[in-house]
């Protein structure tokens, strides 16, 4: 059993420490892929979907000795970790331009054309995050799992101990509630 | 309430909301929201939100790619991974070779995560079998595939060093001829594959390489896309493409695109699609962002024929122009015209056909494709042609017998036949009278005149090149002959005829002067013959020299007068009828009709055959048109259906029908049937909508306006619509049509309340208007200024709508006679505004109420549009001034406004008494 297989028993058996020592683990190996992925400049290799959390899991634990539950534990901090490698890298690459000229991260999902949907600010989105989680903590978690994690309800409703129909609604809501936000902000 | 325990409410309601069906929401609102206004506004504004995608619904982990380069190195199989030499939507490939033998090198196809890969690898495994049989020379071959230790499904493919066919083509600068040779071979091998039924799905250039080593095509990826799936739900796929993953949007077949079966027709369709772009370096369709956008765009869009859009400007990139096919240069054909010609007809059919929407109207298979190119490439007449309505027709060589019998005639004979030679003796000797020798040399080329013309395009748009270049080629060859003069003079009437057929009137005016004088010299100035050729110099005179064109036939009507021949009627028909029609030119009205009319009583002599009823119903046309524009409504209308009529019953060319279809429509427009009109505008589209586009163009513009008229709201913006867009495939987007078109759907559009895109089409619009009228005071920029005031005022910018109003007055006032009904448009509406700014102004109030009075009175006619708006415009003016009663008429007026014309029919009522045209024609 692997170091992080071991943390990730002892973080649902209840123990908050091992929460730490795990992080410090995971978010490591996180960033470095993240940061290789969003810093490649070459247009030939067009960034593509992969997730990434998904690659990381499989690099660290075990799969075979990780129950559901310990999995979906697993993605709710990486869900978290995610959400902070992803922005602060959205923000350093905002500030480093020059003039602090906004650009927004463009992510081809495939050679099909959709890049319009994949136009988004996550620094703004980062702060209408934070605005939502003043009002409703647990919409914010929904939508930190689902957006930067790709977490299914099905999971999510996992972490959070609730059932899958209420994310379902949490989310729903909470994609409206932002999409106000983002677009008065 | 804190903010948390209001948003718990909100949230609460919305969620309830979204989960029941959009149609019972407004009430679960009034239920859920009660008297709570704010509540139930700020749940409505989100609630809006669920109408658009939202950017958060494609999880943003599943687009950070891990590094391809990263596998580099990685073994797969008994491959190797050495370097990345592309990647696309599905993963990326690798150049890889065999550990044990380095020489031999493949492809790997590694596909991404978060497709379904277990699903592709239970298809790999029933399929390896059937793919592992494709042998054949243009097809690269499908040697392994499995999946990688952490579940990546891969795919190893034979290793094609060479370049995408497009590519290829415009690096070599290829010539047409090359190409299609090579698209051939792209043929043979999907064909191979049909038959052993598998369909590729994804035909496009990039899937196809021509080998550096030997320059023949091979198709990469055969099956591979089924392997994908059309219908997995991977998890990273939005749902609103999941259908359309694994094809590439400007190649797909329609079939595709809408997720119906696909089949090998849909490869036939790809394959029609990257014809069109290796002759035109074009793609057929814009294709715009966004799946729904996609699906719309293949579904509607009417490819322009190649021909045409190689001629056509190009403007690049915002998305709503046609675009250039990357990177592919134009065949290196000295010119765009040049290669226009060679496209026209038989290529344009060919690509027409395996393209089309139906599939069933395509080839039946790619090899029937190949074989149609390779009778193009012989020379042959190609099946593409025959099989389409005006092919099948074919009117130049039906209406115009003679003519082409004659020109076809001449060919032989230039080219050594002698066949005239020999009856022209015969004749000259009188052993055969002059109808004998005309038969029978007419019976003699019958035959060669089918096989020859038979491609002749009777709409002029196809075959023209080869019949200009066959009456070039004959008179210069005549030019240097030394025949007989009447011989001659015969033929130079002929080409020049020809010529006169095809627009060509400089030339026919050149060569029928010259026969006049040969056939003067040969048959004297009083023949029957010179009076022939008189008539058709005339003819080609018409538009430079009209005075000599009625000089002419009228000297050539008082020889006919004086002559008795068999064909008397027909000659002099046709002189009388071309006489009112060069007096009408001349505003000479009484002439022309006096003239019609007697035109029409000598070829009343010939109705019943079918030429005769043609031939009538020709000059009754004209006689219709000319009554119609002295107001002479009802008469026309007569005329008009009487000669549509006998068009339908002798199956005249259905562009002839629409083209009196049209002009009748336009008849009973102006005489209020509006109702009647509609029918007959929707009949010629049905026929304009196959063939021409500007004609198609007059007919939506005319049926919008009317639909606009008629109160049919939702019909007019269609139309508005599709005339826009018509406009922006054949216009420049600066020109001053597209401009008025769009402020013409802008104006309806406000009537429809959708302000917004109203506004943008008006800017749009009149940033077009303002720049081509500058300062000039023409009404249209009054009209476009009272419209875009209009808008401003239902917006209730009442400052921005004073000031359009003000300017639109001013040009007016500039304007040495302006419509009237404009200006005291201009003048209520200012004073409407004013009362709305001051509602205390009872003097603005008053004005405007009078103004909008004296508009109901100069209406006169009932135009629902405008009496609607009228009336709505009165009732708000009359709640201003508290006069309920009054506001109540002027309501109940404008709710009961007919939507559709009452004027009684006072004739049969037409359309629903004419035979449905149809769309076939006798062969």
């Amino acid at each position: 059993m692997s170091d992080i297989t071991k943390l990730l028993h002892d973080w649902t058996d209840g123990d908050a420490e091992a929460l730490d020592d795990l992080m410090a683990l995971v978010f490591e190996e996180l960033r470095t892929i993240a940061s290789r992925s969003l810093n490649r400049e070459s247009r030939a290799h067009t960034l593509q979907p992969t997730a990434l959390v998904n690659e990381v899991y499989l690099k660290l634990v075990d799969r075979r000795s990780v129950d559901w539950q310990n999995r979906a534990q697993f993605f709710g901090f990486a869900a978290e970790l995610m959400r902070r490698i992803l922005v602060d890298h959205a923000r350093a690459r905002k500030t480093s331009k020059r003039g602090g000229d906004v650009r927004k991260i463009s992510l081809d999902a495939s050679s099909l054309d959709i890049a319009d949907h994949r136009d988004l600010d996550l620094v703004a989105l980062d702060d209408a995050l934070k605005a939502l989680a003043e009002l409703d903590e647990r919409q914010s978690r929904v939508v930190e799992m689902r957006f930067f994690a790709g977490l299914k309800h099905e999971e999510i409703a996992q972490v959070l101990g609730v059932s899958p129909t209420t994310v379902k609604r949490e989310w729903q809501t909470a994609r409206l509630w932002l999409r106000r936000a983002l677009r008065e902000g | 309430m804190t903010p948390e325990e209001h948003w718990r409410k909100v949230k609460t309601i919305l969620a309830d909301a979204l989960e029941r069906p959009t149609s019972e929401r407004e009430s679960f609102l009034d239920t859920a929201c009660g008297d709570d206004a704010d509540l139930r506004s700020e749940i409505e504004s989100l609630l809006e939100g669920n109408q658009h995608t939202n950017v958060l619904d494609y999880p943003l982990v599943h687009l950070v790619q891990a590094d391809p380069q990263s596998a580099i190195g990685r073994r797969l199989g008994a491959y190797q991974l050495r370097r990345v030499i592309g990647s696309g939507g599905m993963g990326t490939v690798y150049l890889a070779s065999r550990e044990d033998d380095f020489a031999q090198e493949v492809v790997v196809k590694l596909l991404k995560r978060g497709m379904d890969t277990d699903e592709i690898i239970r298809r790999f495994r029933t399929e390896r079998q059937i793919l592992a049989r494709l042998e054949h020379p243009n097809i690269a071959r499908l040697i392994d595939g499995g999946s990688t230790e952490d579940g990546l499904p891969y795919f190893v493919l034979e290793y094609v060093d060479g370049e995408a066919i497009d590519e290829y083509c415009a690096r070599h600068e290829l010539n047409v001829t090359r190409r299609l040779e090579l698209f051939l071979e792209v043929c043979d091998a999907v064909e191979y594959a049909h038959k052993r039924l598998i369909v590729h799905r994804d035909i496009k250039p990039s899937n196809i390489l021509v080998t550096h080593s030997d320059g023949r095509p091979k198709l990469l990826d055969f099956g591979i896309a089924k392997l994908l799936g059309n219908d997995s739900e991977g998890m990273t796929v939005p749902r609103t493409i999941e259908g359309s993953r694994f094809f590439t949007p400007d190649y797909a077949s329609p079939e595709q695109v809408v997720g119906d079966p696909v089949t090998t027709a849909s490869d036939v369709y790809s394959l029609g699609v990257m014809l069109y772009e290796l002759l035109t370096a074009l793609r057929p369709y814009r294709i715009p962002t966004g799946s729904a956008k996609v699906i719309a765009a293949v579904l509607d869009q009417e490819p322009l024929r190649p021909s045409t859009a190689v001629t056509r400007v190009v403007p690049r990139g915002d998305g709503t122009s046609r675009m250039r096919a990357s990177e592919v240069a134009r065949p290196p054909i000295a010119d765009n015209k040049r290669l226009k010609r060679q496209l026209q007809g038989d290529l344009d059919s060919i690509v027409l056909q395996a393209m089309h929407r139906d599939p069933n109207h395509r080839y039946g298979s790619s090899a029937q494709l190949a074989a149609d190119v390779r009778r193009y490439l012989d020379g042959e007449p190609v099946q593409a042609r025959r099989q389409s309505h005006w092919y099948r027709t074919s009117k130049f060589v039906r209406r115009n017998w003679a003519v082409v019998a004659t020109a076809v005639l001449l060919f032989v004979l230039v080219i050594g036949f002698g066949l005239w030679q020999r009856h022209q003796f015969l004749y000259t000797q009188g052993l055969l009278t002059q109808v004998q020798y005309e038969k029978e040399v007419n019976a003699r080329v019958v035959g060669f005149l089918e096989d020859t013309f038979q491609g002749a395009d009777p709409d002029k748009l196809g075959r023209k090149a080869t019949a200009e270049e066959l009456l070039d080629h004959a008179a210069e060859q005549l030019d240097e002959s030394s025949l007989e003069p009447d011989i001659h003079g015969a033929l130079l009437h002929t080409i020049g005829g020809v010529n006169r057929f095809l627009g060509r009137d400089d030339k026919a005016t050149d060569q029928l002067e010259e026969a006049l004088e040969i056939r003067i010299f040969a048959t004297g100035d009083d023949s029957v013959l010179t009076a022939r050729t008189m008539i058709r110099l005339a003819l080609a005179l018409q538009q430079d020299d009209r005075d000599r064109a009625i000089d002419l036939t009228e000297r050539a009507i008082e020889i006919f007068e004086a002559k008795e021949t068999e064909e008397r009627e027909i000659d002099l028909g046709l002189a009388y009828n071309n006489l009112g029609l060069f007096r009408a030119g001349q505003g000479r009205a009484v002439d022309a009709e006096r003239l019609y009319r007697h035109a029409l009583s000598i070829k009343e002599t010939r109705l019943g055959s079918r030429e005769g009823e043609i031939d009538y119903a020709n000059t009754l046309s004209n006689l219709g048109l000319l009554v119609g524009k002295q107001g002479r409504h009802d008469e026309a209308i007569e005329y008009l259906f009487d000669a549509y009529q006998r068009r339908h019953h002798h199956h005249d060319e259905p562009s002839e029908i629409a083209s009196t279809a049209n002009a009748l429509a336009a008849t009973l427009q102006r005489a209020n049937r509006q109702t009647e009109a509609v029918e007959f505008y929707e009949e010629a589209l049905q026929t304009f909508a196959r063939q021409n586009r500007s004609e198609r163009l007059r007919v939506l513009n005319n049926l919008a306006t009317l639909k606009h008229d008629l109160g049919e709201l939702a019909a007019a913006e269609t139309f508005y619509r599709q005339v826009v867009e018509l406009t922006e495939d054949m216009l420049d987007p600066g020109s001053l049509p597209l401009a008025l078109f769009r402020q013409n759907l802008a104006s309806l559009l406000v009537e429809r309340g959708a302000l917004d895109e109203a506004e943008q089409l008006f800017t749009v619009a009149w940033d077009v208007v303002d720049a081509h009228y500058r300062d000039e005071p023409h009404p249209n920029v009054a009209s476009v200024l009272i419209n875009r005031a209009s808008l401003a005022l239902a917006k209730d910018k009442l400052d921005e709508a004073r000031r359009l109003v003000s300017a639109a007055a001013e040009r007016l006032a500039a304007n040495e006679s302006p419509p009237p009904y404009r200006v005291t448009e201009s003048e209520a509406l200012l004073a409407l505004i004013d009362a709305r700014l001051d509602p205390s102004s009872a003097t603005s109030l008053e004005r405007a109420i009078d103004g909008y009075h004296q508009l109901v009175d100069q209406l006169g006619d009932p135009r629902a549009r405008r009496a609607r708006n009228l009336a709505g415009r009165l009732e708000h003016l009359y709640r201003l001034r508290d006069e309920t009663n009054e506001a109540d008429t002027w309501k109940i007026r404008r709710d009961n406004l007919p939507t559709t014309d009452t004027t009684e029919s006072t004739l049969r009522p037409l359309a629903s008494s004419a035979p449905i045209p149809t769309a076939a024609e006798s062969s």
